[in-house]
Formats: structure tokens, C-alpha cells, sequence
């Protein structure tokens, strides 16, 4: 049975200037789940994240790490805190030591770690995170996705349960994206739970299964990938869009075609398919001059190619399965 | 040579490859110090005028461009060149020239300051050498290396990482008023407003290093930080033979110009003569 890591109950916060940031959050994450949190900027994200390892404590209600309350004592925090690691939205903000490897250090030196211990899980985690032979560089000569590699490196090197990670893909190009989310997919098959907040929802929807929608400090929808996406209206009420795709067949539905929601691309495409019926399809085809699919509708036949495209579906799920 | 051109210029010094580069910080460190505190006990100029000598020669071999470095010295120079320039005129002995306002020039003044600048000089040079062949951070874990109090290293090596973070900073807002035809120098414009927009981004500057503090702090904190945390020290590097061979060139020219200014400088005049 998988165990819950951590578990709020009724969560509350307020600054102590008055300023309500989190009103009755209640979320469960277990082992081994990719978790997203997702909500328009000033919801509440980074506010929640910082009671994950105790840097906030809550106004009201409390928050379990494996079943216990969290109390807060000196000892107990720096056990916690080696248990769930925050990554930073910005970089900058936490890589402050003068080289990376004195950064990547710097937890396990906290940790009170032997040298050798500390020499391994630096070496460790720096090959995790595809950054070996960085070590001596000063972190203001790494772009911006070596630096975001860098801060993950120095959670990784706490050997956490969970991983929690404020907005990780912003700022980021395409390739940088790729980079941290290969190194999250990695980390997740070998049983660490990871929980992001974003609102880059089609990134969201490749990673996560699991999804909580928040907005001013609450959490007003939770589920699963397709059930959230599914409800367009909690996403456009936290100020948020669904995927592309989803929202083209979201518009499709509400004229009364007969589609599901679907969140990517490929599968948006073979529901229009199903849709139109064979002979539309083919007229988009000339209408849009995309020759290759035209061919092999062609040379296959509608029903050939229809059950190639079926093929096709199925083979991407694999591959993403695996 | 703007604020931010130096620190990039001065950062692609410590890139260059040499034997001096390649040395541990450690002995970097100690050899320079060694030096600047022999030449400020030194009374001889001849003395300070060989130390300098083998500091241009450590700055060819360590390939440093001899044009940025004099720079630098020149650019550091009025600092304790003020204090020197008064020097001839407030020194008590015979009286070599008498201006105006009865402004007198003794000639030991004159060998003090001179003997003061020729200091200053191998000082600077020392401080320039050093820059030049150590990346900052190198320093810092030297210093930390040879003992330095856990909250100073701290702050120090913070320092180092936060001073090119917020020459960037400074960068990006005078990216930003430059692109919106803002010139501290054009006088077209009123000079009290440009003031006040200079001083709009010195106080920003603050603003963005007080909340980055925050923030920082917050992650140190997420990463067990606490009032016994300690920075980590790379173990692994031991002194080889290029070490050795420089620790005892320098001790050893050291040793010589002492024994020399004890015995036979004073044969050389001026140069040779003690000056207290």
C-alpha cells in the first residue's frame, strides 16, 4: 500500500499584516504520485509550499509529514526539511555559494554528514542532474537552465522522499524544458514523489496525474489530468486556460459535436477524425496540403489508414507508459 | 572602464591558464601577503624596487595583460597617493625648496613619501597579482581554508556570489533607462531630476537586495541551515612541486634581499640608504 508523505487538514494561513493567503487547504500526496498544483499568479502556490517543510507554520488547522503533526521543534524541522526539498522558482535565489559544488554542499554539510558522505552525494546528485564536471564553476557563468540543473542537484543531494518544485519550467527555452523534465520522470520512476506548481498547463498535463487548482488561497478543484481538464469552468475561474487541444474540443462540444475532451494534441486530432467522418477529413487534408497523411490515406484506404492512426495511439502510449 | 566592464575584465584575468593560476589558492594567497608585509618593514627603496621587479615578472609568466594591470594600479593609486603627496611638506628636516605661503620641501619628507609610494606601489601590485590569478571564489576558500571565523567566510563567499548578481542588477536598469533616452550626462535635461533618478536607482538596487535577502534566506533555511551550518571545503587538492618550487623562490629572494640590505645596499646611495 502506498503511504501518504503529507497530509494537510483544514490549513489556514495569514501573514501577519492581516493578508489571508490560505484558506481550508486540504491535500493528500502520496508516495510516488506527480503532483501539480496549478493556479494564476498570487494564488497561494509558493505560500503553500513553504508549510511543506516548515518554513511557514499554519494560522490554523495542521499539516501531517507521514501521518505525524508537524511540531515545529528544531531537530524535527531539520529531519523534515531533508525529507521534502524545495526547489526555488528562481535559481538565483538559492544557489548562493560562490562555486557548484560548494552549493550541491551545502544540505548535506547541514545534514552533519561525514566529508566522504558529503564528496558521494555531491558526485551523486551532479551526475543525476547531468551536471558533472561543472563543479568549480561560479553559478553566474551557467545559463539559465545549468542554474535550475544546479538547484535540483543541491535538493537531490539531501536524498529527499518528495521533491517540490515552485514553477520549474519558467523562464526556461524548449530544450531546457526537455532537461528538467527527464530529470523529473527519472526521479519519479525511482519512487520519489514530485509536486509542482505551474501554470503552464500543457506541460502540466504531460506530467501530472494528479492535480490540485488553486485560487485566492483555496483549492476549489482536485483529480485527476482528464477530470480537471475536463472542467473548463473551475479552470477559468482560477484565471486559468485549458491545453490547446482541450479547448478546441471544448468549443467543438459546446456547438454540439459528438467529442471528448481530450488534452493532447495527437489524441485531439484522431477525435476530430472520428468526428468529421472519413470523406471531411479528407477534404481537410487538401484544404490544409498535408501531404504525407493524404498519401497514406491513399494507399491504405480510409479504413486502413483510420486503424493505422488507432495503431499509432496506442504504440504513444507505450511509449509514454514506459 | 565602467563598474561592471572591470569585474568581467578582471573575472577573464582569473580564466587565463598559467602555472600561477593552476596554483593552490592557498599559497597564492600566503606568498602575496608575505610580500606586501616584508615591503611595508622595508626601509631600503632598492629593496621595494626588487620586490616589484619579481611581481612584473610573476605577471609575465602568469600571462595577465601588463596594460590592465597598470590600470589598475593607477586606478587604486590615489587612494594612499593622497596621504603621500603631503608627506614632503610635513616632514621635519633640511629644508631642500621654499614656495609660497611659506610651504616648505625637506629632503627626508621627500625619501619618506617616496619611500611611502614605492610601498604602496608593491602593495597594489600584489593585490592586482592576486586578482588576477584567482578567481574570488578561490580566495574565499582559501581564507576559509587557513582559518578564517565561519561567519566572516560566510559572509564573504555570500559577497562574491551576490556582487555579480547585482552588477547584473545595475545592468539591467541602465539597460532599461538607456533604452528610455536616459544620459546622467546630458545636460539638456535638469540636473536636479537626473540626480533623482540616479538616486531612484541607487535605492532600488537596495530594494531588490533587501528582498532577495529574504528570499535567500528562506532557501538556506529549506536546506537545514542554521547557526552551526558550515560551508564546504574541497579536500582533495595537495601541494605539488610547482607549489614548492614557488614557496621557496620567493622565501629564498626574501631572504637574500634581507641579507643584502644588511651588508651591502647601503653601498648604493639613496636607493640603499635607510630612510625612517
Amino acid at each position: 500500500m502506498t503511504r501518504t508523505i503529507i497530509q494537510t487538514e483544514n490549513m489556514g494561513f495569514t501573514y501577519p499584516d492581516g493578508t489571508s493567503a490560505l484558506q481550508n487547504i486540504n491535500i493528500e500526496i502520496k508516495e510516488g504520485e506527480r503532483v501539480a498544483v496549478i493556479g494564476s499568479n498570487g494564488a497561494g502556490k509558493s505560500t503553500l509550499f513553504a508549510h511543506f517543510n516548515g518554513i511557514n507554520k499554519p494560522t490554523s488547522g495542521h499539516i501531517k509529514i507521514h501521518g505525524k503533526p508537524m511540531t515545529y521543534r528544531k531537530e524535527e524541522l531539520l529531519q523534515i526539511r531533508q525529507k521534502v526539498g524545495i526547489v526555488f522558482q528562481n535559481p538565483d535565489d538559492q544557489l548562493f555559494a560562490p562555486t557548484v559544488i560548494e552549493d550541491v554542499a551545502f544540505g548535506p554539510m547541514n545534514l552533519g554528514l561525514s566529508e566522504d558522505e558529503v564528496d558521494g552525494r555531491v558526485e551523486e546528485a551532479l551526475k543525476l542532474v547531468g551536471m558533472t564536471g561543472l563543479e568549480k564553476k561560479a553559478p553566474h557563468h551557467l545559463s539559465g537552465g545549468q542554474k535550475k540543473r544546479v538547484a535540483i542537484a543541491g535538493i537531490l543531494a539531501m536524498r529527499p522522499e518528495i521533491m517540490v518544485l515552485d514553477e520549474p519550467t519558467t523562464g526556461l527555452d524548449p530544450t531546457g524544458v526537455d532537461q528538467i523534465m527527464k530529470i523529473l520522470y527519472m526521479l519519479n520512476k525511482e519512487a520519489m514523489s514530485i509536486i509542482i506548481a505551474s501554470h503552464d498547463v500543457e506541460m502540466v498535463t504531460q506530467f501530472a496525474d494528479k492535480i490540485f487548482v488553486l485560487h485566492d488561497g483555496e483549492i476549489i478543484g482536485q483529480g485527476t489530468t482528464e477530470e480537471i481538464f475536463n472542467d473548463c469552468e473551475t479552470l477559468y475561474k482560477a484565471h486559468l486556460r485549458p491545453p490547446k487541444s482541450a479547448e478546441l474540443l471544448y468549443m467543438l462540444k459546446n456547438e454540439g459535436f459528438p467529442v471528448n475532451i481530450k488534452l493532447t494534441v495527437d489524441e485531439a486530432y484522431h477525435e476530430i477524425l472520428h468526428a468529421l467522418g472519413s470523406q471531411s477529413y479528407h477534404n481537410l487534408l487538401h484544404l490544409v496540403k498535408d501531404d504525407l497523411h493524404h498519401k497514406l490515406l491513399h494507399s491504405l484506404g480510409e479504413d486502413k489508414y483510420h486503424e493505422l492512426l488507432h495503431l499509432l495511439e496506442e504504440n504513444q502510449k507505450d511509449v509514454t507508459s514506459s | 572602464m565602467n563598474g561592471v566592464g572591470s569585474v568581467r575584465e578582471l573575472e577573464r584575468e582569473t580564466e587565463k591558464e598559467s602555472i600561477l593560476h593552476l596554483m593552490d589558492g592557498r599559497v597564492k594567497l600566503i606568498l602575496l601577503i608575505f610580500i606586501i608585509v616584508y615591503a611595508v618593514f622595508s626601509t631600503q627603496i632598492v629593496v621595494l624596487a626588487f620586490l616589484e621587479l619579481y611581481l612584473l615578472l610573476l605577471i609575465y609568466i602568469s600571462h595577465v595583460s601588463f596594460k590592465s594591470s597598470f590600470k589598475r594600479i593607477l586606478l587604486l593609486l590615489p587612494f594612499g597617493g593622497f596621504i603621500i603627496a603631503f608627506q614632503p611638506f610635513i616632514h621635519p628636516g633640511d629644508v631642500i625648496w621654499t614656495g609660497i605661503f611659506g610651504l616648505q620641501v625637506t629632503q627626508q619628507g621627500l625619501m619618506w613619501a617616496v619611500l611611502l609610494m614605492s610601498r604602496l606601489i608593491v602593495a597594489l601590485t600584489s593585490i592586482v597579482l592576486l586578482s588576477s590569478i584567482s578567481p574570488m571564489q578561490e580566495v574565499a576558500q582559501s581564507f576559509r581554508k587557513l582559518g578564517m571565523p565561519r561567519e566572516l567566510a560566510m559572509i564573504f563567499s555570500l559577497m562574491i556570489r551576490f556582487l555579480f548578481m547585482f552588477y547584473d542588477e545595475l545592468h539591467r536598469i541602465m539597460h532599461a533607462q538607456k533604452a528610455r533616452c536616459f544620459d546622467a550626462f546630458n545636460k539638456k535635461i535638469p540636473y536636479k531630476w537626473r540626480m533623482k533618478q540616479l538616486g531612484y536607482t541607487v535605492a532600488m538596487m537596495f530594494l531588490r537586495a533587501y528582498e532577495q535577502g529574504e528570499t535567500i534566506y528562506m532557501s538556506m533555511v529549506s536546506r537545514g541551515f542554521s547557526d552551526q551550518s558550515n560551508f564546504y571545503q574541497d579536500r582533495k587538492k595537495k601541494l605539488g612541486t610547482t607549489e614548492y618550487v614557488y614557496i621557496g623562490v620567493t622565501v629564498l629572494l626574501v631572504v637574500c634581499l634581507q641579507v643584502l640590505a644588511m651588508t651591502h645596499f647601503y653601498e648604493l646611495g639613496v636607493l640603499g640608504m635607510n630612510i625612517i
